[in-house]
């Protein structure tokens, strides 16, 4: 039987649209020294954080081998280090492995991203696109997700008013969400008259641009409960990569999440998901994947969104109630940030969003234009 | 290869380019402020005592804060130098330095060891100057070397040009 591994503690910078003040060493290392005050550890070979793994993209970092910066902040000299350039959940995902393998004892995950570095986060994400073929022609994460909306929207019954519920409950949640700061409630109505961005999608509907860093301390079960007595178990993660190419897909299946979260589900020995989670955190990029992320779990049925969130739907099955990535983080991040979350509620830590009682939450990042890759993550407590 | 194997095949050309605007933060800000001012600032570890110029958050040995800022140079000795021939060009702009250059580590005043601070040598200097050598015991002064300063100081690595050589000729 492979070892447990537990999340001991997480810590987050607050998510703002420009932190001009900060490098993104700086932002790192005020969760860092967070990590290391709540759980007393060190980097000694001897019981200390055997590993750090860093989440950073070299686009966003405008540098190649964007660890390189991160290496000294993150306790790494002389140790071992790593990177994750892909969805921070993934980093999560690679720690388990690190720990079930009995490789290491203790993970270090620290993420940073500031989407304010680049003129515009879109030729970023431009720079994901094929050079030849759908550079030329003027794709970005956004106009993808543009693609999507529109044949999901006609599939699902979810029109220009549902987008708008959902935005203005994420901004809404944001308010009790400490670290979101500058980020304002907006009504449906503004929404509605907000300009279009990439047809259907409107400007309110994308995620804010944003600053921060998140990071996380992963330990095997005996460390984790010498380090917390509130540990938080890693159930089961699963992820699944779809086409690189938009014209191979169909964009409103949902497949890659679908297989994603089946594969966590039965790593979990969850045989009936609807039921299963007090907590759903998804990465929602733009708000037409609210309700479309939530039918490719499996916790609504297909093509069901539209009347979802008519019925209340995201209130009553507590999604993203720490606003989700439409409160505002980075690309690369959202993933992560929503295990950090779902964990703080699997503590009782959430503050003024806390489910009382959680005990089972999932968690999902999302990385590619369209939803090419997500990662499910199944966490629990005692 | 024949021609129909060559008619297939094309070469394409693109130049990348993201527009940025990088925060300093305070440790690189103060740095690059004193710059402006014609001072060379270092930085120094709590923990083991050693400079780093330019200054970083953190010394990576010791895993700790730095923490004491003092004021180095803004003279040297040269320790290390290499003559570099080709020049990359700016892939926005095509524009290329002037080849051969010195890329040259000096051991600024008030900096010991490995404490070796990068810049570029005037070219005029390139034959002029030696290198200082530790080999156990037998130690090798090198060069004396100074900066030279920009006359228009942004708060940037550029404020300084160049460091040039420092001491009298040889004799003949």
């Amino acid at each position: 039987m492979a070892r447990r591994v537990g999340i001991c503690a997480v810590a987050q910078t607050t998510w703002e649209r420009d932190k001009w003040s900060q490098r993104f060493q700086g932002m790192a290392l005020e969760v860092l020294e967070d990590l290391l005050a709540r759980t007393g550890l060190t980097f000694s070979e001897d019981g200390g954080i055997g590993m750090s793994i860093s989440v950073s993209d070299d686009i966003f970092d405008a540098r190649t081998i964007s660890d390189n910066a991160m290496t000294d902040v993150l306790g790494a000299h002389m140790g071992c280090e790593e990177k994750v350039a892909q969805e921070g959940l993934q980093a999560l995902y690679y720690g388990l492995a690190a720990i079930r393998s009995g490789h290491v004892d203790v993970v270090l995950v620290l993420g940073h991203c500031k989407e304010s570095q680049p003129a515009s986060r879109n030729q970023v994400t431009h720079m994901a696109f094929d050079p030849f073929y759908t550079r030329p022609v003027g794709l970005d994460f956004t106009a993808a997700a543009g693609l999507q909306a529109q044949a999901y929207a006609a599939r699902a019954g979810v029109g220009d008013r549902h987008l708008a519920q959902v935005v203005v409950r994420a901004r809404q949640l944001a308010t009790r969400n400490l670290k979101i700061t500058g980020l304002p409630v907006v009504t449906a109505a503004e929404v509605l008259a907000s300009p279009l961005l990439a047809d259907p999608l409107r400007e309110l509907h994308a995620y804010p641009v944003s600053d921060g860093a998140v990071g996380l301390i992963l330990a095997a079960e005996e460390r984790a409960r010498e380090i917390t007595d509130r540990p938080v178990w890693i159930a089961g993660v699963g992820n699944c990569m779809d086409s690189f190419f938009l014209g191979d897909r169909d964009l409103a299946s949902n497949f890659p999440l679908r297989q994603a979260a089946a594969r966590a589900y039965r790593r979990a020995g969850i045989d009936h998901p609807q039921n299963a989670f007090d907590v759903v955190e998804l990465s929602d990029q733009y708000a037409y994947q609210q309700p479309m992320w939530m039918e490719g779990l499996g916790l609504v049925p297909a093509g069901g969104g539209g009347a979802w969130i008519d019925a209340g739907g995201p209130e009553a099955a507590r999604v993203n109630l720490s606003g989700g990535m439409l409160a505002g983080n980075p690309l690369i991040l959202g993933g992560l940030v929503r295990a950090a979350e779902a964990a703080l509620q699997l503590r009782g830590e959430a503050g003024d969003h806390q489910v009382p009682g959680a005990r089972r939450a999932l968690a999902h990042g999302v990385m590619g234009p369209a939803g090419q890759f997500h990662t499910v993550a199944v966490l629990e407590r005692d | 290869m024949g021609g129909p194997m060559r008619q297939r095949l094309i070469t394409l050309r693109q130049t990348i380019a993201v527009g940025q605007r990088f925060a300093t933060g305070p440790v690189m800000g103060r740095f690059l402020m004193a710059l402006r001012e014609k001072t060379i600032l270092a930085i120094r570890c709590p923990s083991c005592g050693r400079l780093q110029s330019p200054p970083r958050e953190i010394c990576a040995p010791c895993r700790v804060r730095n923490t004491e800022w003092v004021e180095v140079g803004p003279g040297g000795e040269m320790r290390m130098l290499e003559y570099v021939y080709y020049a990359s060009p700016d892939p926005l702009s095509g524009e290329t330095r002037e080849t051969p250059y010195g890329a040259v580590g000096i051991l600024l005043d008030g900096c010991r060891d490995e404490e070796v601070f990068w810049h570029l040598l005037n070219p005029a200097d390139l034959d002029r100057v030696r290198m200082g050598i530790v080999i156990g015991d037998r130690v090798t002064r090198g060069s004396r070397l100074r900066p030279v300063w920009a006359d228009a100081r942004t708060g940037s690595i550029s404020d300084i040009r160049y460091f040039e050589l420092d001491e009298p000729p040889a004799p003949a």
